[in-house]
């Protein structure tokens, strides 16, 4: 007996450039997928560069937008570019919203792209955390992140190394994220 | 596609925390926008860092003062004198409440707080507290969910006690505070 195996590509198995081309051929399955990829990869992207949980949803969906559009209409030189392409809109719109235009860059109606973010941090329990930590940690990463001060200056104001900062800050990293998911 | 960079956690964290010159941050960008499995490894790392920066201490530096003004937080500001029961109301529509206490600084090398009840009941020690040893002060960042933690005493002291590596730990000024 001949037995064949029938598989059927979907648009999951798709690699970026791959998934890319479906749009560019007016695949809607395939913008549905892209978003769902892509919009974590930018939301990310917003969180370093925008350094807030709802600019970054903004940020994606406004790059989502502008990639879309581009694909659409086969302005994207090769489907490989995609990364690089959507890099560059994500530069571009995070300036546009460091300057105050934010929600004016791209209107859009109807449903929104970008799914909702998962559910944020529990500021209690992290407060809790936090205060669990040793001195000298919880010095570490409120200058390094609620200050957002360069580790070298951080170093310097603790007396320490910046090799030794950063060692301190990832062990209280660590700490945290320990405290956190035993919550 | 499996990732054949992998990131680290701590290149991510340095990443996320500013501290990678330009050519790598954006490298990471990069990455990041092409990996799906360094992109969920990130995503557990940043919404608890992101986090992070909405954290604020007991006691604030200028820094971080300055820090909450670009986020555009609305903080209402008071004083406090030393040896006085000091009335400081936390407005409404106010998220922050920053209390200056002024105090002589100017020979403190290391200072520790402690907020007491008015029975001496402890609340919170602060050792190695931020200070402006020039201006000689100490800025108290009261914040509203406090006001929800601590319900049963709007009222409490905080004593400054300066330290250093080889000297007694030594009171130098405490001041009563009644937020209503």
């Amino acid at each position: 007996m001949r037995v064949s195996a029938c598989y059927r590509l979907t648009v999951h198995d798709l690699t970026d450039a791959d998934l890319a081309s479906r749009v560019t051929a007016g695949d809607a399955g395939a913008e549905a997928e892209l978003c769902r990829r892509f919009a974590p990869r930018v939301r990310l992207y917003g969180l370093r560069h925008l350094r807030d949980e709802d600019a970054a949803g903004d940020l994606a969906q406004q790059a989502l937008m502008v990639v879309l559009e581009a694909l659409r209409a086969g302005r994207l030189e090769s489907p490989d570019r995609l990364p690089a392409f959507l890099f560059g809109a994500c530069r571009n719109l995070v300036l546009s919203m460091r300057r105050g235009e934010r929600r004016t860059l791209v209107e859009y109606e109807g449903e929104p792209i970008v799914a909702p973010a998962e559910p944020g941090v529990d500021r209690h329990r992290l407060a809790s955390c936090f205060d669990g930590l040793p001195r000298r940690e919880q010095q570490l990463l409120s200058m390094s992140f609620h200050e957002e001060r360069p580790i070298d200056e951080i170093a310097a104001a603790l007396e320490l190394t910046a090799v030794n900062a950063r060692v301190i800050r990832h062990r209280a990293i660590a700490r945290l994220r320990t405290c956190m998911e035993g919550a | 596609m499996s990732c054949q960079t992998r990131l680290s956690v701590d290149e991510l964290v340095d990443y996320f925390a500013g501290d990678l010159p330009a050519s790598d941050s954006e490298r990471i960008d990069l990455h990041l926008l092409s990996c799906s499995d360094c992109t969920a490894r990130a995503s557990a790392l940043a919404p608890l860092l992101t986090a992070l920066r909405e954290h604020i201490p007991y006691v604030i530096s200028t820094a971080g003062l300055q820090a909450l003004e670009r986020r555009h937080l609305r903080i209402a500001r008071g004083e406090a004198r030393a040896g006085a029961r000091n009335l400081v109301p936390f407005p409404d529509g106010a998220d922050l409440l920053v209390i200056k206490l002024a105090a002589p600084l100017s020979e403190v090398t290391h200072l520790d707080c402690e907020l007491r009840t008015p029975d001496g009941h402890p609340i919170l020690a602060i050792p190695e507290a931020p200070f402006d040893a020039q201006e000689g002060s100490v800025q108290l960042a009261c914040q509203r969910h406090f006001l929800e933690r601590f319900a049963a005493t709007p009222e409490f002291t905080i004593t400054l006690y300066r330290t250093g590596v080889a000297g007694p730990r030594v009171p130098i000024a405490e001041y009563t505070i009644h937020h209503s």
